[in-house]
């Protein structure tokens, strides 16, 4: 019976694992395609390199994922365990923790080096760029990092086993942030722009106090300070629904770190749209686009390429400023390296171990932003 | 039938401490191609842009084909049936040339992309670029550019086409192009208020030529009479230095 459940926990996983992996490839080819105004070379079998990309890429990202992820926690298969259950379950839950970080990691790879091959910037009459050599970083701290969980299992597989979800954690606040940061930052973005005095005075003042503030005092701020100031209210008007309120740490780690990166996001959108010559909006406008037409179709879309650099640092920024929210109660990586500090007492290993994770993430978001960017250039 | 398409009535247009207008009127008549001439900084450019608002003014009144140019809806419809072309071309370079053609034509008049597809091919072939649909602006000569231009304003039936000096960033060789499709135009009789300094242009399809000066109007005759018999002294000064 419990094989029987084993087996389908193991089903569910890879078929998750599978759906996860298609969605990401197909994502970023349409992305790449349609909105980023790329052209795939091989124009009349455009199909090949499509399929053969999806397929490639889905049994790479999840071996690969897999041996990241068997690697990293302690099971280890003995040749009893592999005739036994364990096998499965082993398996199972290494799949389960990390194809999605070095998985789709994997994927994400070899999606570039794809589409390196069949994809060549608008208007470039030059073949297209071979692999970007950085990737060998990567890799190597990606081997860094299971060769230590390997050869020196203790402590450092225990390191990894134990902050595991605090990665979930991190990339989880890093990617919801990030994201609101994006919506937030164009709206910013354009209220800078506006040319109503009020919206654009509110949006001017909303920047310049939030530059202004460090991080982390605004993450005190929001953890500490703003569900007293509800609870006051609460008494003040009497309602017991605010008096109860209690803050929800990841809640408002979310909140603090959009709330302040929107603001520099924002300066980002500005400085993008402002890049775009006025007559590109003239010509739009002319042809009896309105304001918000002329935003969607004509200046943002070049606006993005202009800012895809600076986004990809304010990601990373965001990504390695998501440690601070360890201070305000959330279990992210560093909060678990922290403990385990403290139940272990082995500070180098573990911060060693931690600040690999970190820099295995931060640079694989580099290159994956550079290759987006090399990728989308316009030939001016 | 007979009301002018385009009626200007004592513009005024300041920017900053410069009086850029100074009570321009001015009446086009359907199927009137116009020329305005004159030295830089006259106002031409400026005159040109009121008549579709890309440059606001500040007293006077601009009515095309019967609407006045006063609220934002009207704006816009008036943007619609006035096609621009621009001295620096302004193609959206990231879209291929059939979507800088295909693009106003869906998002503001509604239509499908097969229709706006076709309607794009069959301009292209007008304008002599039919083997550059899938090409990106960036990759084409300037005159291409600018017929690609002219293309993309005709996409969206206009009534009024407006030229601010369309062959002035093109090289010699290629002037010649983009004034062919031009005369072409005339001829269909679209009304036309095009500022250059072109005579081959005015010539060959003018029906008024127009010398701007210091912001107003100093000579409004047939382009015969404005190049070869001016009555102005400033005129004559004018194309003295043009000739």
């Amino acid at each position: 019976m419990e094989v029987e459940q084993l087996r389908s926990m193991c089903w569910q996983v890879l078929i998750g694992g599978l759906v996860a992996a298609l969605l990401y490839n197909v994502a970023l080819f349409v992305y790449a395609q349609r909105r980023l105004g790329l052209i795939l070379r091989p124009k009349g079998r455009a199909l090949r390199p499509y399929v053969l990309g999806l397929v490639g890429g889905l049994v790479f990202s999840f071996v690969l994922g897999g041996l990241n992820g068997i690697l990293l926690t302690n099971w280890r298969p003995t040749l009893v365990e592999i005739s036994t259950v364990e096998l499965v379950r082993g398996a199972g839950e290494a799949w389960l923790l990390f194809l999605p970080v070095f998985g789709l990691g994997w994927a994400a790879v070899l999606m570039v080096v794809q589409l390196a091959i069949n994809v060549q910037p608008v208007g470039s009459k030059d073949p297209p760029k071979k692999l970007d050599p950085w990737w060998l970083m990567v890799i190597a701290v990606d081997l860094l990092v299971l060769g230590l969980a390997f050869f020196k299992p203790d402590p450092f597989q225990r390191i990894v086993s134990y902050v595991r979800d605090g990665i979930w954690v991190t990339i989880y606040v890093t990617l919801i942030s990030f994201f609101l940061v994006l919506i937030f930052g164009l709206l910013g973005g354009l209220g800078r722009l506006a040319r109503n005095p009020i919206v654009r005075g509110a949006a001017t003042i909303y920047v310049e106090v939030i530059r202004g503030i460090p991080v982390l005092v605004q993450l005190m701020f929001w953890y500490f300070a703003f569900p007293s100031v509800i609870k006051d209210l609460g008494k003040l008007l009497q309602i017991q629904a605010l008096i109860d309120y209690k803050a929800n740490p990841v809640g408002m780690a979310v909140l603090g770190l959009t709330f302040c990166y929107a603001a520099y996001m924002s300066e980002v959108y500005r400085a993008g749209i402002q890049s775009i010559s006025k007559g590109q909006m003239e010509a739009a406008r002319s042809l009896g686009m309105t304001y918000v037409q002329a935003m969607r179709y004509v200046i943002l879309p070049q606006a993005v390429r202009v800012i895809l650099p600076p986004v990809g640092n304010e990601f990373i920024t965001l990504l390695k400023d998501s440690s601070l929210v360890s201070v305000v109660a959330v279990a992210d990586m560093t909060r678990r390296g922290r403990e385990f500090m403290a139940s272990n007492f082995i500070p180098v290993q573990t911060w060693l171990m931690v600040a690999l994770l970190y820099l295995l993430m931060t640079l694989f978001s580099t290159r994956i932003v550079n290759g987006i960017e090399q990728r989308t250039r316009l030939e001016r | 039938m007979d009301e002018p398409i385009i009626q200007i009535r004592n513009i005024h247009k300041r920017f900053g401490g410069v009086h850029a207008l100074k009570g321009v009127s001015l009446d086009v008549k359907r199927g009137e191609v116009v020329v305005i001439i004159g030295p830089s900084g006259s106002g031409k450019s400026t005159l040109l842009r009121c008549i579709n608002r890309l440059e606001e003014f500040d007293e006077g009144s601009i009515v095309v084909d019967g609407i006045p140019l006063d609220t934002a809806a009207n704006i816009n419809a008036v943007r619609t049936e006035v096609g621009m072309v621009f001295q620096q071309f302004n193609l959206f370079p990231h879209l291929s040339v059939l979507e800088n053609i295909v693009l106003a034509q869906r998002v503001v008049r509604k239509r499908s992309r097969e229709e706006a597809a076709q309607n794009a091919l069959q301009l292209l072939k007008k304008v002599g670029i039919p083997d550059k649909a899938d090409a990106f602006p960036l990759q084409l000569s300037g005159g291409q550019q600018q017929r690609v231009a002219i293309a993309r304003a005709l996409a969206m039936n206009p009534k009024i086409m407006l030229f601010d000096e369309p062959t002035s960033a093109l090289d010699p060789e290629m002037i010649q192009e983009v004034l062919d499709v031009m005369v072409e135009l005339a001829r269909e009789g679209m009304t036309m208020v095009v500022v250059s300094h072109e005579m081959g242009f005015s010539r060959a399809a003018a029906h008024r030529a127009i010398l701007m000066d210091a912001g107003q109007i100093v000579e409004d005759a047939p382009p015969d009479v404005l190049f070869n018999h001016p009555t102005q002294e400033r005129t004559k000064l004018f194309l003295s230095k043009i000739l």
